[in-house]
């Protein structure tokens, strides 16, 4: 089978690999150990394997991996650590938005890519901004009181800083 | 049980679940992330026929192909080749295909290779030469005397009933009679996870197989295909992503422990999207004819209730939610002269099994339908019709069990139209701009849901402390998503007196806990935290005893709080848990101790004909939607839902809201768009562009009225709410869209097409 040699950057580290023309970029990603992406469809449907590809929020499912060259691909990984949580992760966690989890690392670079177009989303706004991930637990109540009050946050540190 | 909240510290607190920050980190290792060194891929060969006979089968080429490691048939099962699934069912699905077919997705033939492109090479290498029989599709015509038997034992596979007073007379004595014909459809779990999982061998010859379930104790059911003794199958669930009663009987275990043993190499397998859909487990659709019979007040004086069920092609779970859904046909309703009647039909459709609200969400929809047309026919109020209905506490159901615990079904469904009319308050823009033409109306239910078994249930867990103070819970629960870790540890920090932080939880594996039932049912909290309470308690003795002899108290004083003892009233004066663990140690306490719970109710008259068909209590529910029906297009919006139900005891808020607003959604997906879409037998639905479950867009507001009778049977008076919310929402769709059209909804999903044939013809299509 031919590969085909692809370099790309994923959570700022540099990745070097070959992969077959026919490979998703999820399929890679989880070959390269990246098992925070989840493969809930593969068609595209459900929103599980969304990643951060150059900041845009894309089913990484149907994305090939060859076409990733010199791209920057971002995974809930990097969003945030245990000891460092990003504000949604810190808002997903006290607002209960996680039941099984499966959709929450979608979830929240879908979340994350709104917040970076539109800091400030009414809530019609933010299920528009997810309604690419399914969640099947939650009924997205949480999720989006979590976003929410991620943005409220996110607005009164910025006027803190103002002053 | 009654419970009293405000001495306890941590009951009532929205405590998040212990496994949040793994999950919103990306750390969580879910089934399908983990891989060992040698690993092979398994894949299985399904039939693509709901009904054949496999005439020949050739795998000679497949097991040549370089890189293929094992290909396995029938022949080739070392035990029994039967999956077993449920105690009490017909034990008639066998693991791999020996001869006959009833289903699409019956595997019949199993691939290990190096690779999944030599996997799948394997696959399409064998050749399988089928002989197609018609499928058996409808469950009516599957009782036929001439039907063809889908099962050489007979397509009935449960056939129960009950009689209470003299129906005839009753509806002779009716001065306003119902007699309506209900449907609902196939629904698919869609949890979010597809199945997967590993198996390997480990020490001692023992078969390891990883795997989401929601219940471990399958491997019982490993073993005896395995042909190996019960010592030697261990299963452990990870963290599961989603199950909704779809990853209670297995799914894939059984293939993963057969080429784990065949190859004795570390094997994977995970399901596609596709497979996932084609080859699990339904919620089964219910054929319910009501009969209802009322006096001139109101008083409901018969009811008759026929149910037919599609169990689809195999027995699995459906013996017991036959059960199940006798003890629902008669709803929360006091009524002397009740016929109710169920048969369970096989065909060759996906078989049927447990789904959120185990055979119930149907008879809701159904019963609570009737019960609008009744009120309509005697030009009454459907709250004051149903109010005349309600059973009180003390009062015994149709089927004989009297209800020990508090019944809020008038309070529920109050608290539900006040909690509707708040939802829409946060609903003003959308309908304020609302086309006048469309057909708006409210409507409203009741609900009741069983859970807990009442008899010969046992669940154990265990608790021990840690010589720095700290405790760690050790229990055989799958943790779906709901909760259920978290249940335990909340227990067991408020009866040790520990932060959350200094309980841990050893969960979900079938050697290492005690074996502690199925994550099911809306039982989990009784009988997970059931025995975690009763492990605890004489421990939380044993530290108050220690305390009592530092303090120089009476050890009744003494209050066990934030990982230190105090004696009541002084709380500047403590003692930390280490010292407490050493002290109750050198006086030969054991800091390690099982609890048990052993669940045997008494018996009630008319049990005989009712046996199995209640649960040890209920949950009692109210719900009111309000709907605009587009005329033009049959297009039905949900502009807002109240929701209530008395949960006894509402130990954490934040979870039992979330169970409420989850299963709202997806009570409205089986209300309005959720359909498996079977016809020969086959799933025609098998995607998410196909099988549609809710989005983030198509939620309306959503409020939530907790109540608390403080009455219930699980830890602190909790009572069961995993499944309630979930089971009462299609009917307070479904009653709401009647009465916007005019017409009654009999089936389900309420589709527009149904809903443009419904205004046209005053007739709701089948």
């Amino acid at each position: 089978m031919e590969v085909f040699s692809v370099q790309f950057r994923v959570n700022g580290e540099e990745v070097e690999a070959e992969f077959p023309a026919h490979l998703t970029l999820l399929q890679a990603l989880r070959e390269l150990g990246y098992f925070e992406v989840k493969n809930g469809c593969e068609k595209g449907d459900c929103g599980s394997c969304t990643v951060l590809l150059d900041g845009l929020p894309v089913n990484s499912c149907l994305v090939l991996a060859v076409q990733v060259q010199d791209k920057e691909i971002i995974t809930v990984r990097s969003l945030g650590s245990a000891d460092n949580l990003h504000p949604l992760q810190e808002n997903f966690i006290k607002h209960g938005a996680i039941q099984c989890g499966f959709c929450t690392p979608g979830m929240l670079l879908s979340a994350k890519a709104l917040l970076d177009k539109n800091a400030s989303p009414t809530r019609e706004e933010i299920n528009e901004g997810i309604s690419g991930n399914l969640c099947r637990c939650t009924g997205y109540v949480k999720i989006v009181d979590a976003i929410k009050a991620t943005a409220d946050q996110l607005k009164t540190n910025q006027k803190k800083r103002r002053h | 049980m009654s419970f009293d909240k405000t001495t306890h510290t941590l009951v009532g607190k929205s405590i998040p679940q212990p496994d949040s920050l793994d999950k919103a980190v990306g750390r969580t290792l879910f089934s399908d992330d983990v891989r060992f060194s040698g690993m092979l891929w398994g894949l299985a060969l399904r039939s693509p026929f709901a009904n054949a006979r496999i005439r020949r089968l050739d795998v000679s080429k497949a097991r040549r192909l370089a890189g293929v490691r094992t290909v396995l048939t029938a022949k080739d099962i070392p035990g029994i080749n039967r999956r077993g699934n449920m105690p009490g069912n017909r034990d008639d699905q066998p693991v791999l295909m020996e001869d006959r077919i009833r289903a699409v997705g019956d595997p019949i033939a199993l691939v290990a290779a190096d690779s999944i492109e030599i996997a799948e090479e394997a696959i399409s290498a064998i050749k399988v030469d089928y002989e197609q029989f018609q499928p058996v599709e409808d469950p009516v015509a599957s009782l036929a005397p001439d039907a063809p038997l889908v099962d050489e034992e007979g397509n009935m596979i449960s056939e129960l009933g009950y009689d209470r007073g003299d129906t005839e007379k009753g509806f002779a004595m009716a001065a306003v009679i119902v007699d309506e014909t209900y449907r609902t459809q196939f629904a698919e779990h869609a949890y979010l996870e597809p199945e997967a999982g590993v198996a390997w061998l480990d020490a001692g010859g023992v078969i390891r197989i990883r795997c989401g379930t929601q219940w471990v104790e399958n491997f019982r059911h490993i073993a005896r295909i395995l042909g190996v003794s019960h010592n030697r199958v261990r299963l452990e669930s990870p963290l599961v992503g989603g199950g909704f009663g779809g990853k209670i009987f297995m799914t894939i275990e059984p293939l993963l422990a057969l080429l784990a043993k065949a190859t004795g190499r570390p094997v994977r397998m995970a399901l596609t999207r596709e497979e996932s859909i084609l080859s699990s487990t339904k919620r089964h659709p219910y054929i319910m004819r009501y009969k209802l019979g009322a006096d001139a007040k109101g008083r409901l004086i018969a009811l008759d209730a026929d149910l037919v069920a599609d169990v689809g092609a195999y027995s699995d779970a459906s013996p017991i939610i036959a059960w199940y859904s006798i003890g629902f046909l008669a709803g929360p309703y006091r009524c002397e002269n009740v016929t109710v009647h169920s048969r369970f039909a096989l065909t060759n459709n996906p078989s049927g099994t447990a789904m959120r609200g185990v055979g119930s969400a149907q008879i809701t929809f159904a019963l609570e339908g009737a019960m609008e047309s009744l009120a309509e026919k005697l030009g009454m109020d459907p709250f004051e019709l149903r109010r005349r209905n309600y059973p009180s506490k003390g009062e015994s159901l149709s089927t004989g069990q009297p209800l020990k615990n508090a019944v809020f079904l008038s309070e529920t469904w109050e608290a539900a139209d006040k909690a509707l009319d708040k939802a829409l308050s946060r609903n003003k823009a959308e309908i304020r701009n609302l086309n006048q033409k469309l057909l708006r109306a409210r409507g409203h239910t009741s609900n009741m849901t069983g859970y807990g078994r009442r008899h010969g249930h046992l669940s154990q867990a265990q608790v021990s402390m840690q010589l720095d103070g700290s405790a760690v819970v050790s229990v055989g629960v799958a943790d779906i998503g709901s909760g259920q870790r978290l249940g335990c540890q909340q227990v067991a920090a408020e009866i040790l007196g520990l932060p959350m932080d200094k309980v841990t939880l050893n969960t979900s594996d079938s050697q290492l806990n005690p074996i502690a039932g199925m994550t099911a049912g809306s039982r989990t909290f009784l009988n997970a935290a059931g025995p975690v309470l009763r492990a605890a308690e004489p421990i939380a003795k044993a530290l108050k005893k220690a305390a009592a002899g530092l303090l120089e108290a009476r050890t009744e004083d003494i209050i066990l709080a934030d990982g230190k003892a105090f004696v009541m009233g002084s709380p500047s004066v403590t003692v930390p848990h280490a010292q407490l663990v050493a002290a109750a140690a050198a006086a030969g306490a054991s800091l390690t101790n099982l609890g048990t719970l052993r669940i045997e109710e008494d018996l009630y008259p008319g049990e005989e004909t009712a046996h199995n068909a209640g649960w040890l209590d209920y949950t009692f529910g109210g719900m009111a939607a309000e709907v605009a029906v587009d005329p033009q297009t049959g297009q039905t919006t949900i502009l807002g839902l109240g929701i209530s139900h008395d949960v006894g005891t509402s130990v954490n808020p934040q979870i039992v809201i979330g169970q409420c607003e989850g299963g709202v959604a997806q009570g409205m997906g089986l209300a309005l768009t959720e359909d498996c879409c079977v016809k020969n037998g086959k799933t025609e639905a098998h995607d998410f562009s196909t099988y549609l479950i809710p989005t983030s867009l198509d939620m309306p507001p959503i409020e939530v009225s907790i109540l608390e009778s403080g009455e219930g049977e699980g830890p602190f008076g909790a009572r069961g709410i995993g499944e309630p919310p979930h089971n009462i929402t299609p009917s307070a769709i479904a009653n709401a869209v009647s009465r916007a059209i005019g017409v009654r909804v009999t089936s389900l999903p309420i589709t527009p097409e149904k809903v443009l044939v419904a205004l046209r013809t005053g007739q709701w299509p089948l």
